[in-house]
């Protein structure tokens, strides 16, 4: 090989060796002006209303789903006298991932007259006795089931069920 | 002899006698009536408690927007409810907690008829599956901060139902606001049925 061709050899390869490294700090100093974007802080995640309903309807309907409980109750709760257990028969079913606390209040009143610690979800409250003690006589009242997630505790919301309670003595 | 015979005659006689006389007490121990006689019976019934069972949401998400060119304005979910229980049940809505502080010069209709400024919420069966309501004819009104005992659903033994939120407001209510509705739903067994 001539000496000429040998110089043409090493400038071309000379040449392609800057032009990689300036490919490379291009890509390099790119990827860090990215990281620098600055955000709108008015931004919202999600999508815009009345642009997709169909969309916005399947995130709503999401969040409903993940805040359904199911749950179970006597209706009509006997106690033999103020300071008795009666039956409640009061059920976190195993399928709500969510724990339950459950209050009781008279209607006339709104007075507290039950109210549970969280319930895992699969256990249940056969019978108790109420906190506060009760003269005897027949009571309409409204059990509130709260829940709370399972993982963080954060409470999701509440239902409510009607109760007819019996104290007998 | 004849003296023997006799004497094992009225053994005999005795025996049969006695064991009679136990087999009527052992009877009676059973508790069989004899015919044309009297007995008691204790019959023991056991009221077996009735479980009110139930499935349904415990917070309600939905969307409202002038720009939907419906008559209702909101976008709801279907919000089912199940009944699990071998008796029929209502559910009514007992209170509604509305929070609308983060709205400027804005209040609540209680009727479903607002003016300029108001919002109505309420909330409608289902009547085609899937299916948000339309129209705002059927719907039950949620009255603002006060007790209510308002009919939404009745479902059979083991029936399940959907709800929707509907909703309008008046042409000053600006879209970009959030405010916080909070129906309180309480189920409660019931002799009507759907």
């Amino acid at each position: 090989m001539s000496k000429g061709k040998k110089r043409i050899l090493t400038t071309a390869g000379i040449i392609l060796l800057v032009a990689l490294t300036v490919l490379i700090c291009y890509l390099i100093f790119s990827k860090k002006d990215d990281d620098n974007l600055l955000y709108d802080d008015n931004a919202t995640v999600g999508v815009l209303p009345g642009i997709d309903i169909d969309e916005r309807r399947k995130q709503l309907q999401e969040a409903l789903d993940r805040s359904m409980i199911a749950f179970s109750i006597n209706t009509s709760p006997v106690f033999l006298n103020g300071t008795a257990k009666g039956n409640l028969l009061i059920e976190n079913p195993g399928n709500n991932a969510k724990l339950l606390k459950v209050s009781i209040k008279i209607d006339d009143t709104e007075e507290e007259i039950y109210s549970s610690n969280f319930l895992k979800p699969g256990t249940y409250i056969e019978s108790v006795a109420l906190d506060k003690v009760l003269e005897k006589g027949t009571y309409e009242a409204t059990a509130y089931f709260l829940a709370y997630d399972e993982d963080n505790g954060e409470f999701i919301g509440q239902t409510g069920a009607q109760i007819t309670i019996t104290v007998q003595n | 002899m004849k003296k023997k015979t006799l004497f094992l005659q009225l053994v005999l006689t005795a025996s049969l006698l006695f064991s009679t006389v136990s087999y009527a007490a052992d009877v009676n121990s059973n508790r069989d009536i004899p015919v044309g006689g009297s007995g008691q019976i204790e019959m023991v019934g056991t009221i077996e408690p009735t479980i009110l069972s139930v499935t349904m949401p415990t917070f309600v998400p939905f969307n409202i927007s002038s720009s939907l060119s419906t008559q209702n304005k909101v976008i709801s979910p279907r919000i089912r409810m199940k009944n699990n229980s071998n008796i029929p049940v209502r559910v009514d809505v007992s209170y509604t907690k509305v929070d609308l502080g983060k709205l400027n010069n804005v209040t609540w209709s209680n009727t479903g008829t607002v003016n300029d400024n108001q919002i109505a919420i309420g909330l409608k069966q289902e009547e085609t599956k899937d299916e948000m309501p339309t129209s705002l004819s059927q719907a039950r009104w949620l009255k603002a901060n006060q007790t209510q005992d308002m009919n939404v659903l009745i479902l059979n033994a083991n029936q399940e139902g959907a709800l929707y939120v509907v909703g309008t407001l008046g042409q000053n209510v600006t879209d970009n606001g959030t405010f916080n509705v909070t129906p309180t739903f309480v189920v409660s067994k019931t002799s009507t049925t759907n």
